[in-house]
């Protein structure tokens, strides 16, 4: 598997990233996402295009980990038990962070997608979403940051 | 039977005795007795056989009469001639010695006279039997009368034997009759009936073919009228003795006729009636006997017998019997008017007619008292199970509007496993791009997707059965199973609120009957409710305890307790009353639902709160009882 996702990354780098595509070290990922089953695909689907992926179900195990230091982008559930996705991110900006977040929701509601856009999310994503797009949405997010 | 006892030797004592010292007394006895001058005398003198049921029959309406008439002691002698066996020259010498013997000295007062031969006898010998006394005479024709000369002192009621009138009413009763055979015997009052009797026929003479079974031995009679076509008609005169010489009762002989013949029999005579005649045209022998009996007080008290004159005959009239009627299918409604019908076969509605009025008349009560109790019924069966659904399409209204606050959660619950299939299905397809393809990534792949799918349909059917309207079911539910799938549903429900909920499940609690969605509609809204009140604390303060344990009488108890603001004591009265509420958009039917559906499982609910922080709604359900039963009804829709 390791190996797969290794000659996947380089094809990845190589290839959507384009020429600019310096990093040799694939960009790390943190996944914040509280159902088991949809973590575990956003996770596969995210290394088949060439990331790095760390996942938690919860926001405070992401602060716990420190792993926002380590990201170059953040997906993140807005929904959460506990602490919300937007409660994670205000708290990261708040910290200084300027990894770019993008969150996903089952609540396709206006008052999600403001919030996300007030907190300068670089996308939200209104669940179910295809996997190809996420990787998309990503990349994108990776390329403007 | 009591005479025939004593020893022979006694007997014949006491017979010397009587003939050497009884004998002359007896007429002494009888003499002193009318010396006292009280009883009055009267021989009842019969030509013939004065046990033949006809004399017998007159005989007692005649003594009944005279007892009515004339109220003093009166002493009845019979005396019996039996002409009709024996003949009347053979024995009439002999029969006056002992007459002679018996009646020397005994005033005899009248002398009733029955049948032509007694007439004769009586009127021959009165002056030296009876002196003075009056003859009463009946069961004489008048035909006889008029050959005779009557005495003086010889009064009595004739008796027109009706032929003619008996063979009109047959002819009328079977129109179709084109044969009479007509049976007699061969003795000597037998051939006097006979010529009456064909005196009378001689009128039809044109329209019947007449066979005369006259004076035949009673086989060859009973053959004749076995041998009848179906068209005849039997007149039955009378068999005093056959043609080979056996003496015989009339009536008995009737009776074997009427069941070996063909054709229906008539006759003339009362006591016919009942043995085999189907009618005719007769003379009651009660009013013989009473008019006799009359003629006798009559005399008795005191009146001249010439003074009484002649008298008519007693009026015969129609006689039927019911039963011969049925057995040769003729229609009653034949009969002249008037005439008289016996035996009839009373009916059970004749018989018992007020019985059975009374009987029907309470049965129809009862019927009526039952229907109307069974439409009473009815009715309020159909009103109970229109209440029952109307309570059902409630229940559901209420669980549709419960769910319709949780959509946003539903739809949760739904994406996330059709957002992880998704994202599998995009890994699939990416790493078939690839070109390198290693199974195992495929099928972990593949089971990932079907697990997901899996979890998407559980979710559906989990609300499919909550939204679902149906039938109330009756089963064994292990309430914390039930508790359990209602949070499992409410899961997203409680991360969007950032609730957190928490469980005490008493793993000892036993089952209940009861209908799972509807239970799981009262913990629903106990949880949905008790997640409002701490909607308002900040996140890590939402907290909501359920808890399930056992209590007293093998119930169980299920309490929602919430840290929220609690219930005012003013407000927990009215909590569960429909249309009460505390929330800006509540309809206030969430807990009077709740309640409707744990009192009909036999349940109670009810609020705890001390007003100020928080609050414990719990409800009690009988544990598992084979008897308990809901009685809502949700119809499929």
């Amino acid at each position: 598997m390791i190996e797969l996702v290794i000659s996947l990354s380089a094809q990845a780098a190589g290839g959507a990233s384009g020429p600019a595509a310096a990093a040799a070290t694939p960009h790390t990922i943190v996944l914040v996402e509280d159902d088991d089953g949809l973590r575990s695909a956003l996770v596969r689907i995210l290394e088949l295009a060439g990331y790095r992926v760390e996942s938690f179900a919860t926001a405070e195990d992401v602060l716990a980990a420190g792993a926002a230091a380590r990201a170059a982008c953040i997906v993140c559930d807005v929904y959460l038990p506990r602490e919300s996705g937007f409660a994670l991110c205000r708290r990261l900006s708040q910290a200084g962070s300027q990894v770019p977040v993008i969150f996903i929701t089952a609540h396709d509601l206006p008052a999600v997608r403001a919030e996300a856009e007030a907190l300068g999310a670089a996308d939200c994503l209104i669940k179910p979403f295809a996997g190809r797009r996420l990787v998309a949405v990503v990349r994108a997010a990776l390329t403007s940051a | 039977m009591l005479l025939h006892r004593p020893k022979a030797g006694v007997a014949a004592t006491v017979v010397a005795f009587l003939v050497a010292f009884a004998l002359p007394p007896i007429a002494a006895l009888a003499q002193a007795r009318d010396g006292a001058g009280e009883a009055r005398r009267v021989v009842v003198l019969n030509g013939t056989d004065p046990y033949l049921p006809a004399f017998i029959a007159i005989d007692g309406s005649l003594r009944a009469a005279v007892r009515a008439g004339h109220p003093a002691p009166t002493e009845f002698y019979a005396e019996t001639l039996d002409m009709a066996r024996f003949p009347r020259t053979a024995i009439e010498h002999e029969a006056l010695a002992l007459l002679r013997k018996k009646y020397r000295g005994l005033k005899v007062d009248v002398v009733v006279a029955v049948e032509t031969d007694a007439l004769d006898f009586a009127q021959a010998h009165r002056a030296e039997l009876w002196p003075g006394a009056a003859i009463v005479f009946h069961s004489v024709p008048p035909d006889a009368l008029r050959l005779r000369r009557l005495e003086p002192g010889t009064i009595g009621v004739p008796v027109r034997l009706e032929f003619g009138p008996t063979l009109e009413l047959a002819l009328k009763l079977k129109p179709a009759a084109r044969r009479l055979a007509v049976v007699v015997g061969a003795s000597e009052i037998d051939r006097r009936f006979e010529s009456l009797a064909r005196a009378a026929i001689a009128g039809h003479a044109g329209r019947l073919e007449v066979d005369f079974v006259v004076g035949l031995p009673l086989a060859d009679s009973l053959a004749a009228v076995r041998a009848l076509p179906a068209d005849a008609i039997v007149l039955y005169v009378a068999m005093f003795r056959d043609g080979a010489g056996v003496p015989l009762v009339p009536r008995d002989v009737l009776t074997r006729i009427a069941a070996a013949s063909r054709a229906p029999v008539f006759g003339v005579f009362e006591t016919y009636l009942g043995d085999g005649i189907v009618a005719g045209s007769i003379a009651s022998y009660e009013a013989q006997g009473r008019r006799a009996g009359e003629l006798v007080a009559r005399v008795l008290n005191g009146e001249d017998p010439a003074a009484i004159g002649a008298q008519t005959p007693v009026a015969p009239g129609c006689i039927a019997d019911w039963r011969q009627l049925k057995r040769w299918g003729v229609d009653a409604r034949l009969l002249p008017e008037g005439c008289e019908v016996r035996f009839r076969e009373i009916g059970p509605w004749e018989r018992y007619r007020w019985q059975i009025l009374a009987v029907l008349v309470v049965i129809l009560a009862q019927a009526a008292l039952i229907a109307a109790l069974l439409v009473q019924h009815a009715r309020r069966r159909h009103a109970e199970l229109a209440l029952q659904r109307h309570r059902g399409e409630l229940f559901h209204a209420a669980r549709l509007a419960t769910m319709g606050e949780l959509t946003a959660s539903i739809a949760h619950e739904v994406n996330q496993p059709l957002g992880a299939i998704l994202a599998n299905v995009d890994a699939a397809d990416m790493l078939l791009e690839s070109g390198n393809v290693p199974r195992e990534a495929l099928r972990e792949i593949l089971a990932d997707v079907r697990r997901d799918d899996l979890r998407a349909s559980e979710v559906v059917r989990r609300l499919r059965a909550l939204l679902a309207k149906h039938e109330t079911a009756h089963e064994r539910l292990d309430v914390n199973a039930t508790t359990a799938e209602v949070l499992r549903l409410l899961a997203a429900e409680i991360r969007r609120r950032g609730v957190e909920v928490t469980t005490e499940f008493d793993p000892q609690l036993p089952d209940v009957r009861g209908d799972r969605v509807q239970l799981q509609q009262v913990v629903l809204n106990l949880v949905v409710n008790a997640m409002d009140a701490v909607a308002d604390l900040t996140a890590g303060r939402r907290r909501v305890l359920v808890r399930t344990r056992s209590i007293a009488g093998g119930r169980v108890e299920v309490a929602v307790s919430d840290r929220g603001p609690g219930i005012a004591a003013e407000q927990i009265e009215k909590l569960f009353d429909s249309f009460f509420t505390t929330k800006p958009r509540g309809m206030g039917l969430g807990l009077s639902i709740a309640r409707t559906i744990v009192e009909a499982h036999g349940g109670r609910i009810w609020a705890e709160s001390d007003g100020r922080s928080g609050a414990t709604l719990r409800f009690t359900l009988p544990g598992a009882q084979p008897a308990a039963a809901p009685v809502l009804v949700e119809r499929p829709t």
